[in-house]
């Protein structure tokens, strides 16, 4: 019977990585959340970083990182649905989309600071928009493009094939088919991967360094003018991200309390990221049962 | 016969005169997806161009032989007579993502087959999601919890300041577990059903039939998640940066301070004056990177041409 | 005898340009077939409007002529009959998908305001017939056709063809029900406002004269705005119907219509397509030998792409020329 022990062991040692893995995820976020969250208060959250006396905040930070990501969005959703759309529905089964298949590949493979450095060299130096919110959401933009057409494309493909004919057969015409008609109905599909993408675009640090810079000039947050340069809203300031700050804190940080910030900084991150997980899947759900379901 | 070729003017052939609405729409529809599509296929060529023009620079026109580069191993591009000497960093990549991989395959493996073979249960509501969020957490979160747990371990139980090699490695092969549980679940759940059942029906043990059978037939699919790990540690660059010490030159053990390709660049890139030498050896690293990034590419399509024969 | 029907036609061009008549092809067509031979006869060899001017004149007053509410001549009527008008019909039409030819070579003409059901052990390829008609079969990579269909004076093969414009006026049903995710009322408002009815009374109006039309009108007039997938099976089918009818077709083509539906559903939709062949030219793929007998005034056999049989339903099912027609409608194969 030693094939039966053999079997006995094996299994024990696969069923103890299973829960290995999942104990040291919880380990993770315990740890994270229980160096992070004491540090966590309504003035760590608002307020500016100090860089050599203790009790900075992140406040400016956070405030980037939300502005960067609406802005990377605005550009990456247009365009990645529309490069998705081409993939599944209008591509032919040739070499040109074989060809495109795997450029998008290679651009979702590119290690982001590869796209970070483009960045610098293209839209911060060439394009002469300068560190800046802007030269980093297009930098982010590249970055979230191939990811945002995969989901496009998939979601797409599931929606089933009698409901693209129902459209053709009323006399639409093919676009008129996709956009009334199949992306409705993958609207749940491409919201979920959506948001999970935008969990992945508010942690990403390496392309940042570059493009959007790594300090953060004094904001007047009673100033809402885009033009201003002190406002909040400026899309052309040098912005640090709160990835960008957790990273600049660990390497380089001077303020005694540097450990403690980072911290908190990080259990912002993580929460943050957890929120975007749930809220991609609540949402997708909801949406799932509202377009399905009687209004 | 030939009605069509001499033309009535009907609503239903397209040379009808008139520009109907529906052709309109079409017509900027497909404009609008076409445009997306080429501005995807125009950043990788000028991201490919960009940083090849700047990473060649040093090769030919300011005096840098490439055997130097990629064979040299002292590296001091501020020293009288500077020298680009490549190959810690090279080394300290290769060795930093192969270790990770080496770490993580066999852990991600096996929770793809405890997923699929053993507690679908436990793994769909719970491992599955664990994974999914440890895909989720942010590189900079994991080079913090690195730095703060994995490092000072590492001081206490070997010689030195607990950086290095086997820090790197650690940390890489947490983030990679997720790329390579999923692409390992994925191919072991389209495995064909009948093909255990038979293995069982011969007597097999679970065991056997997972060793015989499931991990053979599914090689080539768990080989490409394994690679496509190794491809994404080996261009994460903060995490790593922030673990690994960053010492140029090839470290005598995996505690030692050393140093990757990412991490010399995420350095030095801020530092350095546009044009300089010190500046374009740089970007020739990060054309190392762009080139293994195709290699790794490449690699991945071979693994899956064999998983499509199987 | 395309002679005889040429100059008919310009005669009655000059007499009557009002009237677009669809004598020509009517007389083409001719009378059926000598119930012995194939199926395929019933379109004769020479074209019908194969005049350029002739069809030109027609499809000024409107595309699909065959289909126009219409009072043939009493002698024109008399020298057919008992032929009806054909709505549509196919010449040597032929699909493959790759090298595999599906359908070979089948030409049938379908008699305007009448059931044509398409009958056929499955793999024969009725449905790909059925959905070369409105050319849906383009959208399935690697099919391609060769042949010819004409409606209205138009080869609708020819790659020039408009096909979102021919779509509008084919309307079509499938085997499971697919309203789209929206409600009861966008459904049906949903093809004819996209065609231009933007009044909202006009909208209105529509949408519960093609819910009436479909007997579905009395059970969700209180309910239009609730999701059109929260009704039954055989709810959501009639609404497909109502959604098709909406964008006021010609044809209807329904492949399997109520095969994914229970019996007393079933009975509402074989009603409803009794009631709808009064204003629609209807060709409907069918597994069940019962429901083509009880809904189709002539049926068609298919056999391995090829068109076996096809006559007057009554014909098929008493007295079946061919051997294999038999043995298929009596259960001896398929």
């Amino acid at each position: 019977m030693k094939a039966k022990s053999v079997d006995r062991i094996m299994t024990g040692v696969i069923v103890g990585i299973g829960f290995l893995i999942i104990a040291l995820l919880a380990a993770l976020l315990g740890y994270l959340l229980i160096r992070g969250v004491g540090h966590i208060s309504w003035h760590f959250l608002t307020s500016a970083p100090e860089s050599i006396r203790s009790g900075g905040g992140i406040g400016p930070q956070l405030f980037n990182s939300l502005f960067l990501l609406v802005l990377t969005m605005i550009i990456t959703v247009p365009l990645g649905l529309g490069a998705g759309i081409y993939m599944s529905e209008y591509a032919k089964q040739n070499r040109l989309t074989a060809f495109i298949r795997l450029i998008v590949e290679v651009l979702s493979s590119f290690p982001s600071i590869v796209v970070g450095l483009f960045g610098l060299l293209v839209i911060v130096n060439r394009f002469g928009l300068g560190l800046s919110l802007m030269s980093g959401a297009l930098a982010l933009t590249v970055f979230n493009l191939p990811l945002m057409v995969r989901i496009t494309e998939q979601a797409l493909r599931a929606v089933p094939r009698e409901q693209k004919e129902a459209g053709l057969a009323l006399g639409l015409s093919r676009w008129r088919t996709i956009t009334t008609v199949m992306l409705p109905i993958s609207l749940p599909a491409i919201v979920t991967g959506t948001i999970l993408a935008a969990g992945r675009v508010f942690g990403e640090a390496a392309a940042l360094l570059f493009t959007a810079g790594m300090s953060s000039p004094r904001l007047d947050f009673s100033d809402w003018n885009p033009l201003h340069h002190t406002s909040p809203l400026n899309p052309f300031r040098p912005a640090e991200t709160l990835a960008v700050h957790i990273w600049k804190v660990n390497s380089e940080g001077l303020a005694p309390d540097a450990a403690q910030i980072a911290a908190g900084a990080s259990a912002v991150l993580v929460i943050t990221v957890l929120l975007f997980n749930l809220g991609a899947r609540w949402l997708g759900r909801a949406l799932y049962r509202k377009l399905t379901a009687g209004r | 016969m030939n009605m069509t070729q001499t033309g009535p003017a009907d609503a239903l052939s397209k040379d009808g005169g008139k520009f109907p609405k529906h052709r309109l729409e079409e017509l900027r529809g497909r404009g609008y997806v076409m445009f997306c599509v080429l501005l995807l296929i125009v950043i990788i060529f000028s991201i490919v161009y960009f940083i090849a023009s700047r990473g060649l620079t040093p090769f030919t026109s300011q005096g840098v032989s490439l055997g130097n580069m990629l064979g040299g191993l002292k590296w001091a591009p501020e020293a009288d007579t500077p020298s680009f000497g490549a190959l810690p960093f090279l080394f300290g990549s290769f060795a930093t993502s192969v270790l990770a991989a080496v770490i993580a395959a066999p852990l991600g493996i096996c929770a793809a087959i405890f997923m699929t073979e053993m507690m679908p249960k436990v793994g769909k509501n719970i491992l599955q999601p664990a994974i999914e969020l440890l895909a989720g957490v942010p590189s900079v979160v994991y080079g913090f919890v690195g730095l703060s747990v994995i490092v000072p371990f590492l001081r206490d139980v070997f010689p030195g300041q607990g950086v290095g090699i086997l820090a790197g490695s650690i940390v890489l092969s947490v983030m990679i577990l997720p790329t390579i549980t999923t692409v390992a679940t994925d191919a072991l759940r389209s495995l064909p059903a009948g093909l255990k059942e038979g293995s069982y029906a011969l007597g097999a043990t679970r065991w056997q039939t997972i060793s015989r059978l499931v991990i053979p037939t599914t090689l080539p699919a768990l080989m490409t998640g394994v690679v496509l790990g190794i491809a994404r540690a080996f261009g994460e660059a903060l995490a790593v940066q922030m673990v690994i010490g960053n010492a140029p030159h090839i470290p005598h053990s995996l505690t030692q301070s050393a140093a990757t390709l990412t991490s010399i660049i995420t350095l030095s890139m801020g530092n350095t004056t546009s044009g300089s030498l010190h500046n374009n050896a740089l970007w020739s690293l990060a054309l190392i990177l762009l080139i293994m990034t195709f290699l790794f590419v490449f690699v991945v399509r071979l693994l899956e041409r064999r998983v499509k024969r199987v | 005898m395309t002679m005889i029907a040429t100059e008919k036609t310009e005669a009655e061009r000059v007499a009557n340009r009002t009237t677009a008549t669809p004598s020509d092809a009517g007389t083409a067509v001719g009378a059926p077939a000598d119930p012995r031979e194939k199926a395929a006869a019933s379109v004769p060899a020479p074209l019908p409007g194969a005049s350029p001017a002739a069809a030109r004149d027609e499809s000024a007053q409107r595309a699909i002529p065959g289909l126009a509410p219409s009072a043939p001549e009493p002698g024109e009527t008399a020298r057919t009959q008992p032929a009806p008008n054909p709505a549509f019909y196919t010449k040597d039409l032929s699909v493959y998908y790759g090298e595999k030819q599906a359908i070979k070579q089948v030409s049938m003409a379908f008699p305007d305001r009448q059931v044509v059901a398409l009958i056929g052990p499955s793999g024969c390829g009725k449905s790909t017939f059925l959905r070369s008609l409105n050319r849906m079969n383009d959208l399935i990579p690697g099919a391609s056709i060769d042949g010819e269909i004409w409606i209205g004076g138009q080869n609708i093969c020819d790659p020039r063809t408009d096909v979102v414009r021919l779509r509008q006026r084919i309307g079509m049903v499938w085997q499971r029900p697919n309203p789209f995710h929206k409600s009861i009322y966008e459904n049906v408002a949903f093809g004819p406002r996209y065609h231009g009815v933007k009044n909202k009374a006009a909208l209105d109006q529509l949408v519960e004269e093609c819910l009436r039309k479909t007997a579905l009108w009395d059970e969700v007039k209180d309910r239009l705005h609730q999701s059109g997938l929260a009704l039954s099976g055989g709810q959501q089918q009639r609404l497909c119907i109502a959604r098709s009818i909406a964008v006021k077709p010609d044809i209807l083509l329904m492949d399997e219509p109520a095969s994914a539906l229970d019996p007393v559903s079933t009975a509402k939709i074989e009603e409803l397509i009794a009631e709808l062949k009064r204003d629609y030219t209807i060709v409907i793929v069918t597994h069940n030998m019962h429901q083509a007998a009880r809904v189709s005034d002539k049926t068609a056999f298919f056999f391995l792409g090829d068109l076996v049989e096809y006559d007057e339903t009554n014909k098929i099912f008493t007295n079946p020329s061919r051997k294999s027609t038999d043995d298929y409608i009596s259960g001896r194969f398929g």
